[in-house]
C-alpha cells in the first residue's frame, strides 16, 4: 500500500511539474534561466504564478467539498451547494448589466461578494434556529440556488449578446493571471486555510457520525456546523469572485480520495483532498491552455470532461 | 597606430564623430520600429487604413482586411485575446478595442511593463476620433488619403435630406438587431434614418422575438447580406412579419458595411445607392 501510495504521489508531482511547460507559446529549457529571454518571462512571470493559483484553488475547493460531505453526511455535497456561487455570479452579472462593470473590475468583485454576504447572513439566520438539521440546510441551499440561478438566467436572457464572451466564459471557470507576489500570497493563504480546517476537524469527525452522537461527544452540531459553513462560505465566495465556478473538483476529488487513499481520519482526508484537488485543477488548466492555442478553454469544462470518466472508472473498479 | 601620430584635423574629426554619434543615439533608439498588438479585427483594419499596420505584430482571429492582416500572428479569438500569446509577441504597445477590453488581462499587461491603450470604435464618431488620436500620436498629425476621404464623406452625411424609420438586423433567425451603440446603426441614422428601438435599449446587439418584429412598423429593414440564400430567406421573413404593409427590405454587403472602420465611410455613396437614398 505504501509503495503504491508513494508511486501515486510521485506521478501527481510529475504531472504538476509538466504543467508550466504547456500553454499558448512554446518555451525553451535554456531560456528559462536567462532573465532577458521571452521564455523566462512567460515561465516565471506568467505560468508559475498561474500554477500557484490553480494549486490553491483546486486544493481549497476539494478540501471544502470533503468537509461539506462529512458535515452533511451526503456524498453529493460540494462547495457550491449553499448557493454562494450563484449569488456571486448574479452580483457580477448585475454589475455588468446595470453598471457596465466588466468581470474582473473591483466593483464587479464587490457586487459579487456583497450579494454572497447577504446570502450568508440569511443562512446564519436560518441555521440559528434549533430545528435546522443538516438536511434543512441543504434544502435552503438548493432553494437559494434555484432562485438566484433563475434571476441570473433572467438577466442573461435579456442581455445575451452584451454579456456574452468574457462573462459567460467566466461562469465555467476562468483562472486569473495574477502577479507572482499575489499568487504566492494566494497560495500561502490556501495553506493557511487548510491548516485551519485541519485544526478544527474534530467537530467534523463528530458530525460525520450524526447530530445525536456528536452531542454525546460534546460537540454542538448547530454551533459547529454554522461556524464551519460561514467560514467556508466566505472562502467559496472569494474563490468564485476570483475564478468563476469550477465544477466537479469539490464533488469528485473527496470521493476519489476516499476510494484511493482510504483515510482513517478527517484530517487526513482534508489534506489528501487538498493535494489531489490542487494536482487535478492544475493539470486540467494546463490541458485547457494547450488544446487549441491561443484559445483558452474554460477550465470547468475540462475538469468535468476529465474528472467524469475518471470518477466512473474508479467507481467501477471499486464495485 | 598611435593617436599621437595622427594629424590635428583627423583627431578633431574623430572627436566630432563621437559627439555626432552620441547626439544621434537617442534618435536611433526612438526610431526603433513599434511592435503593436491589436485586439480586434476592426482595429487592425483601421490601423492599416492609417498606414500604421506595419507596426502590428499580433491581432485576433477574423482579421481578414486588408490582405496583409492575414499574415499577422494571431493572439486569440475574435474578441478574446490570450495574455501569454500577447506577451510572446514582445509588444511595445497593446491597443484594446473597448468592446473586447478585458480588465484582468489589461492590468496584468501593465504590471508586466507593457503599455496599453483603450480605444472605442462603437459609433462612426468613435472611429473618427480614434483615427485622429492615432494619427496625432503616432504619425505627427499626417492624415492618410483614406482618412481625409472618410472625413469628407462623413461631413456631407451630417445633412440628412430625408427621414425614415428603420430596423437593422445582424442576424435573421433568430432575429438579432443592431443596437444603438453600433457603428452600422449610427451610420444609417446619419443618413437620415430613425431607429425604431425603444430609448432604453442601449445594448450593442439584441436578440428579439418574432412577435416583437411583427409589432414594429419600420419603413426600411436593413439586413446583412452574406449570399443569395440569406437574401431569399430575409425576403420570406419580411413577408411573414409584415404581410400587409411590407417595409423596404434591403440587404447590404456584410463584407463591406458590417465593419467598424473607415471602409463603410469610404463606400458611403454605394451604401446610399443600395438603400435608395439620394446623396
Amino acid at each position: 500500500m505504501n509503495r503504491k501510495y508513494f508511486l501515486f504521489v510521485a506521478i501527481c508531482l510529475w504531472a504538476v511539474a509538466l504543467v508550466p511547460w504547456s500553454g499558448a507559446e512554446p518555451i525553451s529549457i535554456l531560456g528559462i534561466g536567462n532573465p532577458k529571454s521571452l521564455s523566462y518571462r512567460i515561465f516565471w512571470e506568467l505560468r508559475i504564478p498561474r500554477l500557484l493559483v490553480t494549486l490553491s484553488l483546486g486544493g481549497i475547493l476539494a478540501s471544502i467539498g470533503s468537509a461539506y460531505q462529512s458535515i452533511f453526511r451526503n456524498p453529493l455535497c460540494e462547495p457550491y451547494i449553499l448557493g454562494v456561487s450563484s449569488a456571486v455570479l448574479l452580483g457580477v452579472v448585475i454589475a455588468e448589466t446595470f453598471f457596465h462593470q466588466k468581470v474582473g473590475t473591483p466593483i464587479s468583485f464587490l457586487f459579487g461578494l456583497g450579494l454572497a454576504m447577504v446570502l450568508i447572513f440569511l443562512l446564519i439566520v436560518f441555521t440559528s434556529s434549533a430545528k435546522a438539521s443538516s438536511d434543512r440546510v441543504i434544502l435552503f441551499g438548493l432553494g437559494a440556488n434555484f432562485v438566484l440561478s433563475a434571476a441570473l438566467f433572467l438577466l442573461l436572457s435579456v442581455q445575451t449578446q452584451s454579456v456574452g464572451g468574457g462573462t459567460l466564459k467566466w461562469f465555467f471557470g476562468f483562472l486569473p493571471w495574477l502577479e507572482m507576489t499575489k499568487s504566492v500570497l494566494f497560495f500561502v493563504s490556501s495553506l493557511l486555510f487548510l491548516s485551519i480546517l485541519i485544526a478544527f476537524s474534530r467537530p467534523i469527525d463528530a458530525l460525520r457520525l450524526g447530530d445525536s452522537v456528536a452531542r454525546t461527544l460534546g460537540v454542538s452540531p448547530t454551533i459547529s456546523r454554522n461556524a464551519y459553513l460561514v467560514f467556508t462560505s466566505l472562502v467559496v465566495a472569494t474563490t468564485v469572485s476570483v475564478s468563476g465556478t469550477i465544477g466537479f473538483v469539490g464533488l469528485v476529488i473527496p470521493q476519489v480520495c476516499r476510494i484511493v487513499f482510504r483515510p482513517a481520519s478527517m484530517r487526513l482526508l482534508l489534506a489528501q483532498s487538498f493535494f489531489l484537488g490542487a494536482v487535478f485543477l492544475s493539470v486540467a488548466d494546463g490541458i485547457s491552455r494547450s488544446i487549441l492555442p491561443p484559445f483558452e478553454f474554460p477550465v470547468g469544462v475540462i475538469t468535468t470532461l476529465i474528472g467524469g470518466p475518471l470518477f466512473l472508472i474508479t467507481l467501477w473498479k471499486k464495485s | 597606430m598611435k593617436l599621437a601620430k595622427l594629424g590635428v584635423q583627423v583627431r578633431m574629426s574623430l572627436v566630432g564623430l563621437v559627439f555626432w554619434a552620441i547626439g544621434l543615439a537617442p534618435y536611433l533608439a526612438a526610431s526603433e520600429s513599434p511592435r503593436w498588438v491589436s485586439t480586434s479585427p476592426q482595429l487592425t483594419e483601421l490601423l492599416f487604413q492609417l498606414d500604421l499596420g506595419d507596426g502590428l505584430v499580433g491581432t485576433t482571429e477574423q482579421s481578414f482586411y486588408p490582405e496583409a492582416a492575414k499574415r499577422i500572428r494571431r493572439v486569440g479569438q475574435l474578441f478574446d485575446a490570450n495574455l501569454e500569446a500577447i506577451v510572446a509577441c514582445s509588444p511595445s504597445l497593446v491597443l484594446w478595442d473597448s468592446s473586447s477590453f478585458h480588465p484582468m488581462v489589461d492590468s496584468r499587461l501593465v504590471s508586466l511593463g507593457i503599455p496599453t491603450s483603450k480605444l472605442s470604435l462603437d459609433h462612426v464618431e468613435d472611429v473618427l476620433n480614434t483615427a485622429h488620436f492615432l494619427v496625432q500620436k503616432y504619425k505627427a498629425g499626417k492624415k492618410t488619403d483614406d482618412l481625409i476621404r472618410a472625413e469628407i464623406e462623413w461631413d456631407e452625411l451630417k445633412k440628412p435630406k430625408r427621414h425614415f424609420s428603420f430596423l437593422a438586423l445582424a442576424w435573421g433567425d433568430p432575429p438579432i438587431v443592431f443596437g444603438k451603440n453600433t457603428f452600422l446603426f449610427s451610420l444609417i441614422e446619419a443618413m437620415g434614418g430613425k431607429g425604431v428601438l425603444p430609448y432604453f435599449w442601449n445594448q450593442n446587439y439584441l436578440k428579439v422575438s418574432e412577435e416583437w418584429m411583427m409589432a414594429q412598423r419600420p419603413e426600411m429593414l436593413v439586413y446583412l447580406k452574406h449570399d443569395e440564400a440569406s437574401a431569399t430567406f430575409m425576403t420570406q421573413q419580411c413577408e411573414k412579419w409584415w404581410p400587409k404593409n411590407k417595409p423596404r427590405c434591403v440587404g447590404i454587403s456584410a463584407e463591406k458595411f458590417a465593419r467598424a472602420s473607415l471602409t463603410p465611410l469610404l463606400l458611403v455613396s454605394e451604401l446610399q445607392s443600395v438603400l435608395g437614398l439620394e446623396k
